[in-house]
């Protein structure tokens, strides 16, 4: 589908044009030259996050490896298994086996005490998932459930320091895609897991070391406008034509900033240059796009997606467990209405994002980490008679789970950890369909997937304990040898809805970013907090 | 129109602290909580308040009941004020301005400013991410927090595309003027140019200068046998909307002598407008600049009380509280429902709403002192917050009722305010005595350091708070930061985490003895009536409606502007007279250049 919607070979000039330009083209196969059609080497790596939360069921989780390389795997060592049977939980992935890694008994040991201040489990998983580094907390100290008000990471997450490499060269150095995670109840640390550069804060004379956050948009409206310019949709004359009237928006905009200034202190000089900075790269990018073919009107398939902006419904916490005079008097918050629809169009997007090479890092977060999502729609439907929100459900899952667990019975926690399970196999279900989609995308001799690291990501490893340890990761793509399972935990298990690894001995997810680096080629030996060195075991 | 984002914008309030609470790095094992009396007087750049004890060794003992000479300071002392005995004169309009950073629009302000715009006109959603928007002190709009991001711009951007596209859907209504898509260039040319020069004016809030009518007339003619009639009327809605003289509020002055001078009248009008009613001036007081009948104190007092009448004004001033108070996000609350098993979501809902309602009625309809927001022992509630209570409901949902004024008295027993100061699962006397010390005291105390922090002996859970702090109190790094704590803290003891009156804690008999600056009381309500009368206090409420009403931390070159008020205010002033009293002080009426 992808080929048939070339509407002719692109000539070689097209590609310089674009490369003087200094935007990255699409190194499409009708763009190459025979000669180096065969060698997909050329092909530019990428790197990608699927974010969904509140850890798995481990019992439901765990794969059976059938042909271990070792019996007692241990931190260093883990028993990697070529042939092995796909758990309950990662069905969906069958049809990819191939082509996929799981990992078992991954920790993020950065989380404890000794690597940084302990703020609430959910702060701590979102910010510690990606950068692997000590959280910081920020001058207003903690709030409900010790969220840290106005905390942040400590260093950047993998993505934007990857960004930092091997997306220096596209129109955007990374791309964030999400569905439901701006507008919600919850502390901003639970809602992001992507940071910058750590941006030094001094309040009251206190320097706080802030990582910059880096949001995630959950409108593809504003996703495709990022990749495109516009999202208005007709024929490339159409398209020029919104994307000169866009730009001739911002230059009116500019010169009243620069009007503005001429008359202004210097401090306040200095806060418009930074609005007109930001407006300035926006003009910049519209200007590259109307003047270069590639990062605008004529990437294929751009028009095989009609972005939508999400319809919202007044939602609230504990929604369904309230009358409908409660309901009223609640001050809502506005849910994704097409949670599935949303998070598909997403998908399609970043996918399209990743084979027009408009950007080498993109990030896919569903929900946040303690998720109020109340999945509806899955094949199964929600068996649990109590509240049905994702998170929620994990804090009933087992009698270890929280000092509330204690009202749910023991028949109930069962139910709630099968309604869990068909939660995160529905999570499976949507990685499996963006394996399938970068499949099927052609380029060079092999597909956009042989050229990608799609990660698999969670805040959590087991959600009922809220452990760090465990944490189901898996892996996609040709850059490490696919077709594995590699478990660095062998026979060990534990009680039901608890977690066979422990935190503070098992590999660190350090090491497993590390290898990310080194494979995507950045030389570098630590991610996050330099006390984890080198790449992770086995892989 | 509603901003998707709302609910998450309020994320920064609770537990958000006047002066901050500073992770200030300290000689191992030290504390930094010698009580700071000028804490009050720091800003974002300056001193670091409290700092002083960190240096002393066993800083506990000028940690005692607080130095600050009891009910003598005004919390003023970096500018030499508040000395005991000291009075301060000042010319009748008070001391002069001093410089006020360019403001950005907040997101609700710049919500409520295009509803405004286009009255009758439904809007699109508006969904600002939240992490463009940052609370510093509880505030949503202080200028030195008002960073610029690029996901800030694209959102921008995006926004003033989307509303004017919905504004500009029907030419002839939103103009008045009957040009359509197939009118002739000249005709679309008549109808919009008064158009936009209208909404320029509005938007900028000023008179539009020729070479801004120009630029708009030259954006909207470009292109124009290509691009069709209300596309370009969208286009140049929305370059007025996504202009800096739109976003900013930037004030130039009229006749500036050595920098200082007044306002023009609109940019008069705009600070008592956003300060107000949180949008941007009505008609009313837009003409009073057009007039030029805003120019005097008496001019500028007249339409502040006309707009004090409004509920927008009213329901503004309530978010102020609210903000001051870190209670914005009490809907959020959640609490463990072993040992609340009645705290519902529906519960923290009402809560929030009692408290607004108490303040609306407080400050508004009830006799409306600065004394009343800590003596007044009543409320206004449902038939939810009526049972929570335990008193007869009221008639109508939101009535007044009359509490037992042996537990409840004043915003300190306010249930909104007692939950969110505490932990899921129990009380919390140290946030609690922080919150008076920080958000009525305007003083700051340090966090302790992380290796202080590794230091603390466990807590025997089993005993009362006060056992329990007591006994942290042996240490000596711990005593320094608690013997300022705990006597603000601990006659909190009555009101349970989700702010229910117990007469014990698990039939162990409470002390709730305390003290403010050295002063003893007993029990909350006692604590209140000292406050209410409390110099100190009143200067910082007064410093927390500066910060609000100008968008700027208070730096010590404004100390004397909040010592002039302080002069006019006190238990027995009206909150609406405040407000009077700060709009027609030269600090506010006139300006400082920034050069």
């Amino acid at each position: 589908m992808m080929r048939r919607s070339i509407p002719r070979r692109l000539s070689r000039r097209t590609l310089l044009r674009g490369a003087v330009g200094g935007v990255a083209l699409p190194l499409m196969e009708a763009m190459m030259p025979k000669r180096l059609r065969a060698q997909t080497a050329m092909a530019p790596k990428r790197f990608g996050v699927m974010f969904s939360p509140c850890g798995t069921i481990p019992e439901s989780w765990r794969s059976t490896g059938n042909n271990p390389t070792v019996a007692a795997p241990t931190p260093t060592n883990p028993a990697i298994s070529t042939n092995f049977t796909l758990s309950p939980v990662l069905a969906p992935l069958q049809p990819y086996q191939s082509d996929i890694i799981v990992l078992r008994g991954v920790n993020m040991e950065t989380t404890q005490p000794q690597y940084g201040p302990v703020a609430n489990v959910h702060d701590q998983g979102m910010t510690h998932q990606l950068t692997a580094i000590g959280l910081v907390k920020g001058p207003a100290g903690a709030g409900r459930a010790n969220h840290f008000l106005d905390g942040s990471a400590g260093g950047p997450s993998i993505d934007q320091h990857l960004a930092q490499s091997i997306g220096k060269t596209t129109l955007l150095p990374s791309l964030q895609l999400g569905v439901e995670t701006s507008s919600t109840f919850l502390e901003p640390m639970v809602t992001r897991m992507c940071y910058g550069k750590v941006m030094p804060t001094v309040v009251n004379g206190t320097m706080y070391p802030l990582a910059s956050v880096v949001p995630s948009v959950d409108d593809p409206v504003a996703i495709y406008t990022r990749l495109f310019g516009t999202a208005t949709m007709g024929t490339s004359d159409q398209i020029t034509r919104a994307l000169m009237s866009k730009k001739s928006v911002l230059d009116f905009v500019m010169n009243d900033y620069t009007d503005l200034q001429g008359r202004l202190g210097s401090a306040d000089k200095g806060k418009l240059d930074q609005h007109l900075t930001n407006i300035r790269d926006i003009e910049k990018q519209l200007s590259q796009m109307i003047s270069t073919p590639g990062g605008g009107g004529t990437c294929p398939g751009r028009t095989s997606i009609t972005p939508m902006t999400p319809a919202r419904t007044q939602c609230l916490r504990d929604q369904d467990l309230r009358t409908p005079a409660e309901l009223m008097n609640q001050t809502p918050n506005y849910c994704v209405t097409d949670y599935t629809g949303i998070g598909k169009m997403q998908l399609d997007l970043m996918v399209l994002a990743l084979t027009c090479d408009l950007t080498r890092v993109a990030t896919m977060q569903w929900s946040t980490g303690e998720s109020t999502v109340i999945h509806t729609w899955l094949s199964q439907a929600i068996q649990f008679m109590g509240t049905k929100e994702h998170h929620m459900l994990t804090h009933n899952e087992s009698p270890a789970a929280t000092k509330d667990g204690s009202k749910v019975s023991v028949e109930n926690q069962g139910i709630i950890r099968g309604d869990l399970a068909h939660i995160h196999n529905w999570y499976a279900t949507q990685f499996a369909y963006l394996i399938g989609k970068l499949k099927a995308v052609k380029e060079g001799d092999g597909t956009l997937l042989d050229n990608t690291l799609m990660f698999w990501s969670n805040e959590l490893g087991v959600g009922g304990t809220h452990e760090y340890s465990n944490v189901p990761y898996v892996l996609a793509g040709k850059m490490f040898t696919p077709g594995r399972y590699i478990d660095f935990l062998g026979n060990k298990t534990a009680a039901l809805g608890t977690s066979a690894g422990v935190v503070g001995s098992g590999p660190p997810h350090n090491q497993l970013f590390v290898s990310f680096l080194q494979k995507l080629g950045v030389n570098e030996t630590t991610f996050g907090d330099k006390r984890f060195t080198g790449p992770l075991p086995g892989l | 129109m509603k901003a998707a984002g709302e609910p998450s914008r309020m994320s920064f309030g609770q537990g958000t602290v006047l002066g901050l609470l500073l992770a200030v790095a300290l000689p191992a094992g030290l504390s930094a909580c010698a009580p700071a009396p000028d804490g009050v007087a720091s800003t974002a750049t300056g001193g670091v308040p409290g700092a002083s004890g960190g240096g002393t060794p066993g800083g506990g003992t000028n940690g005692s009941g607080g130095t600050g000479g009891a009910n003598t300071g005004t919390g003023g002392g970096a500018s030499g004020s508040g000395g005991a005995g000291s009075v301060k004169v000042f010319p009748v309009g008070g001391p002069g301005p001093q410089t006020v950073p360019i403001r950005r629009l907040t997101i609700s302000e710049y919500t409520a400013s295009v509803t405004d715009l286009f009255p009758g006109i439904t809007l699109p959603t508006l969904a600002f991410d939240n992490s463009t928007e940052t609370q510093v002190l509880g505030y949503f709009n202080i200028s030195s927090s008002q960073n610029s991001t690029a996901i800030l711009a694209e959102q921008q951007v995006a926004a003033s595309a989307s509303i004017a596209k919905a504004a500009t859907a029907n030419p002839a209504t939103l103009t008045g003027c009957a040009a359509t898509t197939t009118s002739a260039a000249a005709a679309q040319l008549a109808c919009a140019q008064p158009y936009l020069y209208g909404l320029a004016k509005r938007a900028y809030r000023r008179p539009v200068t020729t070479a801004e009518q120009t630029a708009l007339t030259t954006l909207f003619t470009a292109d124009q046998t290509a691009v069709d009639y209300p596309t370009r009327l969208s286009l140049a809605v929305q370059a007025i909307l996504l202009s800096p003289k739109f976003l900013f509020r930037p004030e130039l002055g009229a006749t500036l002598t050595a920098g200082v001078g007044p306002l023009t009248p609109w940019e008069t009008a705009t600070r008592l407008s956003y300060f107000l009613t949180g949008s941007m001036p009505d008609n009313t007081l837009t003409a009073a600049a057009d007039n030029n009948t805003l120019a005097t104190p008496a001019q500028v007092v007249e339409q502040t009380k006309r707009l004090l009448a409004t509920p927008r004004a009213q329901t503004n001033l309530v978010n102020f509280h609210t903000q001051w108070l870190g209670i914005g996000r009490v809907n959020a609350l959640s609490k463990s429902a072993t040992v609340y098993p009645s705290f519902t979501t529906s519960t923290a809902l009402y809560m929030g709403m009692e408290t607004r309602a108490f303040l609306q009625n407080v400050v508004f309809n009830q006799s409306g002192t600065f004394g009343d927001l800590f003596t007044a022992n009543y409320s206004f509630v449902n038939a939810a917050m009526a049972t929570f209570y335990g008193v007869k409901a009221p008639a109508t949902d939101w009535g007044r009722v009359d509490l037992n004024p042996a537990q409840r008295q004043g915003l300190l027993t306010q249930p909104a305010l007692l939950a969110t100061m505490a932990k899921d699962d129990n009380t919390d006397p140290v946030r609690r005595g922080k919150f008076v010390l920080n958000q009525i005291l305007c003083r700051s105390i340090a966090s302790p350091s992380a290796a202080l922090v590794a230091m603390f002996p466990p807590m025997d859970l089993s005993k009362t708070a006060r056992d329990r702090f007591t006994a942290h109190r042996a240490s000596v790094a711990c005593a320094s930061c608690h013997n300022v704590l705990d006597p603000l803290g601990l006659p909190f003891e009555h009101y349970d985490g989700i702010g229910q009156w117990r007469d014990n804690d698990r039939g162990m008999t409470l002390d709730v003895t305390g003290a403010v600056d050295g002063v003893p009381l007993d029990g909350i309500p006692a604590m209140e009536n000292l406050l209410a009368s409390k110099p100190e206090a009143a200067s910082c409420y007064l410093t927390q409606e500066f910060m609000f009403a100008l968008g700027k931390l208070k730096a010590d070159v404004d100390q004397d502007l909040i010592d002039f008020l302080t002069q006019k205010f006190g238990r027995n002033t009206k909150i609406v007279d405040s407000v009077v009293n700060l709009v027609q002080s030269d600090g506010f009426r006139l300006m400082r250049s920034a050069q």
